[in-house]
């Protein structure tokens, strides 16, 4: 009877299947299916709209790399984006390091410093850079009664607000992996590269900075990835002139009522996304990165 | 949904029961309120009953939500015993289609731009029905098939009486640097820009349309840093209470409420007014198909009309308003100026909109 061994091998490789399936995957699987039914679903039909709407081809594709407006958006978000986290990591690397190194109750200060401004709504924020930056606001006014200029200066309403507007939401992104990964070095390797006769600069180069490398990765990848998305801030603080990808996407489904167009946005915004991560993978690895 | 036909079908039974005698007024309108009702809602009310029942229109949000009870809703619900919602989320198109493609259409009536119903089309929205509807209460460029009017609005140019050497009458002073130096501002969505353009390069009215866009891009780069953006009413109003632009084009109805708040320093100039007709369309697939068109008849009414031109500079929408305009009404309303005034052609907007906006924001990005 050849049925019987069959059924029990059946039988067995179950039982090993469900020997090796870890226990804790049960709490995950609420999240999980969650996850696929409200995510990865509409995710996918996304994928499917870009490509059908308003008629099936690449048509949307086709007018996201070749018609002028689309490419300038595209470019404009990858310039912000390059620029906003450039000066966030170089910013957020100071307030790490001033973080890891102070003591307690300074680190306590700092961290909350850090923190709070992330509870305060990016709409909100953005209204009081506004009002600070405007011409009539009070930075340009007390820079002209300082004497320091006699017009004042274009601060908002162009990229130059929307990059302060962006830094300044997105240092505690840059701020908290860093200073994860700082706070892990082990202080007796630079004890042995000063006693190795590395001066205090030599060491910082050649011994410090390499070590906090997968913090700033992945903390570049963060913040690049999160300015990616960015849509209320360049709104506000770009005065309209400005366009960066979200906003493109929204204006596709809300106004213009091209779904299918900005579902191809949103693809590749998207594929942007996960290739941005994946380059994170395979350089520094994702555990090291996130701590 | 369910609990929805169950509250309707125990509603029924109360009214079954109390016809028959078999439960006391008292006990009836006891049941009425447990089964959240009001007494209006479930036959007591005789005629008025026969059109109960409840719906939301939409319309884009703040003070246009107590202007539309006043004006609208709150006397509809009184004429009719209908409970009217209004859902401030803002209706743009892409908001009906969604709801109209999840087959989730919770606005029985929306408000928006008469182009919507040439932007939309038929698989997104109702006919108006012009036998409920009154034809005769509209102009000829505010009635269309799947779309009729509720109110008229304008964009005008405003300026600022201080800090200008002479009170600009033209489109052709917007785009003159020299004589009127300073910012000004113009709309981020584009609507109702183009046609200054065109103005301002000496088109007559009638050739305004089609817009030479090649023109408008070439022109709103000449404006350089001189221009600035607005993207909500609230956002226009403050550029020009803050003193950052000298003149604008803006709606006509936050232009009253500027020459209100800053006593008249800010003025504007219906010359050359770009009118627009706001209108009612009916996403397709509601449930109050009878009551939608119901209340855009009851909309038509001069009175009603006048009282939201009183509350939010909105003009009227049907003509037989305007001999009962006192003069001040009448200074504030664009539908008594349309002869200095172009009518926004929808059509073009409904053909053009969604590839000309994109050139427009690469343009003005500049």
């Amino acid at each position: 009877m050849p049925a019987e061994p069959v059924a029990a091998r059946i039988e067995t490789a179950l039982r090993n299947a469900r020997g090796r399936l870890d226990p804790y995957w049960w709490l995950v699987a609420p999240l999980l299916i969650v996850t696929i039914g409200l995510y990865l679903l509409p995710l996918g039909n996304i994928l499917v709209l870009s490509v059908t709407d308003p008629k099936p081809g690449l048509d949307n594709y086709e007018r996201l790399v070749t018609a002028a407006g689309p490419v300038k958006v595209l470019m404009t978000t990858l310039r912000i984006c390059a620029v906003t986290t450039a000066i966030s990591i170089v910013l957020g690397f100071c307030v790490a390091f001033a973080m890891a190194h102070a003591g307690d109750r300074h680190q306590r200060i700092l961290l909350v410093g850090v923190l709070v401004p992330l509870w305060i709504s990016v709409l909100v924020r953005a209204f009081s850079w506004l009002v600070l930056l405007r011409d009539q606001g009070p930075v340009n006014d007390w820079l002209m009664r300082g004497g320091l200029i006699d017009e004042p200066l274009a601060l908002v309403r162009n990229e130059l607000g929307v990059v302060i507007g962006m830094v300044h939401y997105l240092i505690p992104y840059a701020v908290l992996p860093i200073f994860a990964v700082m706070r892990g070095i082990d202080q007796r390797l630079l004890f042995a590269s000063r006693s190795l006769g590395a001066g205090p600069a030599t060491t910082f180069l050649k011994v410090y900075l390499p070590l906090t490398l997968p913090g700033v990765f992945a903390a570049m990848v963060i913040v690049f990835v999160f300015g990616l998305g960015f849509y209320v801030t360049p709104a506000i603080l770009g005065g309209g002139r400005v366009v960066m990808l979200a906003e493109s996407v929204s204006v596709a489904i809300l106004q213009t009522v091209r779904w299918g167009f900005g579902a191809a946005q949103s693809v590749v915004l998207l594929v942007l996304t996960l290739v941005l991560i994946g380059i994170m993978g395979k350089t520094v690895g994702l555990k090291k990165g996130f701590g | 949904m369910d609990q929805d036909l169950h509250r309707e079908d125990s509603l029924a039974l109360a009214r079954d029961l109390y016809a028959r005698g078999r439960v006391n007024r008292r006990d009836f309108l006891t049941l009425c309120a447990m089964l959240g009702a009001t007494a209006a809602g479930v036959g007591l009310g005789g005629r008025k009953a026969q059109a109960a029942g409840e719906i939301t229109i939409s319309n884009f949000g703040g003070d246009a939500v107590k202007a539309y009870t006043d004006a609208w809703t709150a006397p509809f619900t009184a004429a009719t015993g209908t409970k009217v919602n209004i859902d401030g989320a803002g209706p743009l198109p892409g908001n009906i289609k969604k709801m109209v493609d999840e087959k989730n259409v919770i606005w029985d009536v929306s408000d928006g731009d008469g182009f919507y119903g040439l932007q939309l089309g038929p698989d997104y929205l109702e006919p108006i029905d012009y036998a409920v509807v009154d034809p005769k209460g509209y102009f000829d460029w505010n009635k269309f098939d799947l779309s009729a009017g509720n109110y008229v609005y304008s964009y005008v140019l405003a300026y600022d009486k201080t800090k200008l050497p002479e009170a600009p009458t033209s489109w052709a002073d917007f785009f003159d640097l020299k004589k009127f130096p300073g910012k000004r501002t113009l709309w981020k969505w584009f609507m109702g820009m183009p046609e200054i353009f065109m103005l301002a390069a000496g088109k007559k009215p009638e050739e305004v349309y089609p817009i030479d866009m090649k023109l408008v891009v070439e022109m709103v780069k000449s404006l350089g840093d001189s221009l600035v953006l607005w993207d909500s009413g609230a956002s226009s109003q403050q550029l020009f209470l803050d003193g950052e632009v000298v003149m604008g084009n803006i709606w006509n109805t936050r232009c009253s409420v500027l020459e209100r708040d800053t006593k008249g320093r800010v003025a504007w100039t219906w010359n050359q007014q770009i009118v627009s007709p706001g209108a009612w369309c009916i996403p397709k697939g509601g449930k109050n198909l009878k009551l939608a068109q119901d209340f855009i008849a009851s909309t038509q009414d001069p009175q009603k009309q006048i009282k939201l031109l009183e509350a939010m500079g909105n003009g009227p929408a049907n003509p037989a308003a305007i001999p009962l305009l006192s003069p001040e009404q009448a200074r504030l309303n664009p539908t008594s100026h349309l002869d200095v005034g172009v009518i926004r052609n929808e059509k073009w907007y409904a053909e053009h909109y969604d590839t000309e906006l994109n050139a427009w924001l690469d343009a003005v990005a500049g």
